[in-house]
């Protein structure tokens, strides 16, 4: 069974999203470590398919395949999945629509043969995914800024829950990478 | 004086109630002691020696009852927590009560951010808030914070009072120092580095923002802005035996910038 990461930015107040900006370029932090850029390319390679909702499928659609960036390859090349029940289509090369029970269609994804998946959000899709426990690994970015206003990556939790620290990593621009995994049990 | 606030948070923000249930509050909180897991020899070691680096505490009403009730029954000697918080000046902000018993203890009634602006001026060292959100809302609010303690939990409870809730004023941080314990908490210190300096379309374009932003880090350098903690003796002491984290050597000022990379992937910065 192969894993989903959810992998997001987020600012100090638990935010992942200003109203009417995307990422971090909206949320005044510095420009990125070369050395955090790195490790997430590493990732993006070892990645088998990304996961998505569909506004942030759409912000990404129309983004990287005019991007001339590191992140654009990976980003285009492999296999896409957005979830959503009200798309009908997804022209980004090589996307599927899953408008079926979320839980359901993760559970197929993640017995399919294949290297790990990497969800990106946005807000909605990764407060679903951890709502119904469908991640087996954190990626968070903290971003050295309080936004005050936003949608948070955990909301809607109808239960508690524990994690393993499997890392974390200060890097020159403020931002701290934190690595979890859900504690066994 | 440098107002520093300490607190421990969930990773979903939540700071109430961390070191043991308080049903008395009535709030509908039933997570209380959330924290208690997570203290090992590196966390007592670490905020032991934060406490001892203070000259006076400012506390918010509710974390000063709690403090009050508990810390003045400890009259242990050896305690290094009990005998700081019991014989240092605590000054108490609240609305609601008329006197405060706890030894060393002041009410700070009026205009509160003229009266902790006023401290900080007249006093040396350093006052320390632990605890006590919505002070520490009303501190940012004013600019009064110099420096954020945070120690993040590996836990996530879904809810409770945060210590940013929503409507926090905006802040952009400089990274001052990280570590973790043995237990997965992760300890992040935290300096203000004045307002967010948001990336607009417009400015993208015209690289405005690019600029800005250099400039931001180069003024917070060229400040004299500390970028170790070798100028606190106590704190440096707490982080000795932690296991280290690469830690910002100020690459921002010393290595050319690739302006693309601020420009393209950082709007799509995940």
């Amino acid at each position: 069974v192969r894993k989903l990461v959810l992998q997001m930015g987020v600012s100090l107040d638990g935010l992942v999203a200003r109203p009417g900006e995307f990422g971090a370029g909206g949320w005044g932090v510095p420009p990125e470590d070369p050395a955090l850029k790195a490790r997430k390319l590493d990732w993006l390679r070892a990645a088998g398919l990304h996961l998505m909702g569909r506004a942030t499928y759409e912000e990404m659609a129309g983004f990287w395949p005019s991007s001339d960036d590191e992140y654009a390859k990976p980003m285009n090349d492999l296999p896409k999945v957005v979830f959503s029940k009200t798309l009908t289509r997804a022209e980004w090369p090589d996307s599927t629509i899953a408008s079926g029970n979320l839980a359901d269609e993760i559970s197929a994804l993640k017995r399919e043969p294949g290297k790990d998946m990497i969800a990106w959000g946005g807000a909605t899709f990764a407060q679903s995914l951890s709502r119904l426990r469908l991640v087996d690994e954190y990626r968070l970015v903290l971003q050295p800024v309080a936004l005050g206003d936003g949608l948070p990556l955990f909301a809607g939790l109808t239960s508690p829950f524990v994690l393993d620290l499997i890392e974390a990593k200060a890097y020159s621009d403020g931002a701290v990478l934190h690595v979890y995994r859900p504690a066994a049990g | 004086m440098r107002l520093t606030v300490t607190s421990h948070l969930t990773l979903d923000g939540v700071m109430q109630s961390n070191g043991k249930p308080e049903p008395e509050l009535n709030d509908g909180f039933e997570q209380g002691g959330w924290q208690v897991p997570y203290f090992d020899q590196d966390m007592d070691r670490l905020t032991a020696d934060w406490i001892a680096a203070a000259d006076a505490f400012l506390l918010g009403r509710r974390t000063y009852e709690l403090f009050a009730n508990y810390w003045s029954q400890v009259t242990d000697p050896g305690d290094p927590r009990a005998t700081r918080l019991n014989a240092l000046p605590k000054y108490v902000v609240s609305t609601t009560l008329d006197r405060v018993q706890w030894h060393n203890s002041m009410l700070l009634q009026g205009d509160l951010a003229g009266e902790v602006a006023k401290l900080k001026r007249q006093l040396g060292g350093e006052l320390q808030v632990h605890g006590s959100a919505e002070l520490v809302r009303t501190l940012m609010k004013h600019g009064l914070v110099d420096e954020y303690r945070l120690l993040i939990h590996p836990v996530v409870l879904g809810n409770g009072k945060r210590l940013f809730a929503d409507g926090t004023t905006p802040a952009a941080l400089e990274l001052i120092d990280t570590k973790i314990t043995s237990r997965g908490v992760v300890a992040q210190i935290y300096q203000p580095s004045g307002k967010p300096q948001y990336l607009s379309a417009a400015a993208e374009q015209e690289g405005g923002v690019v600029k800005d932003s250099v400039s931001r880090h180069a003024a917070t350098r060229s400040a004299g802005q500390p970028h170790q903690m070798q100028h606190r003796p106590a704190d440096r002491a707490g982080f000795a035996r932690l296991k280290p984290m690469q830690c910002r050597p100020g690459l921002i000022a010393t290595t050319g910038l690739d302006v693309r990379l601020f420009i393209t992937p950082a709007i799509r910065d995940f």
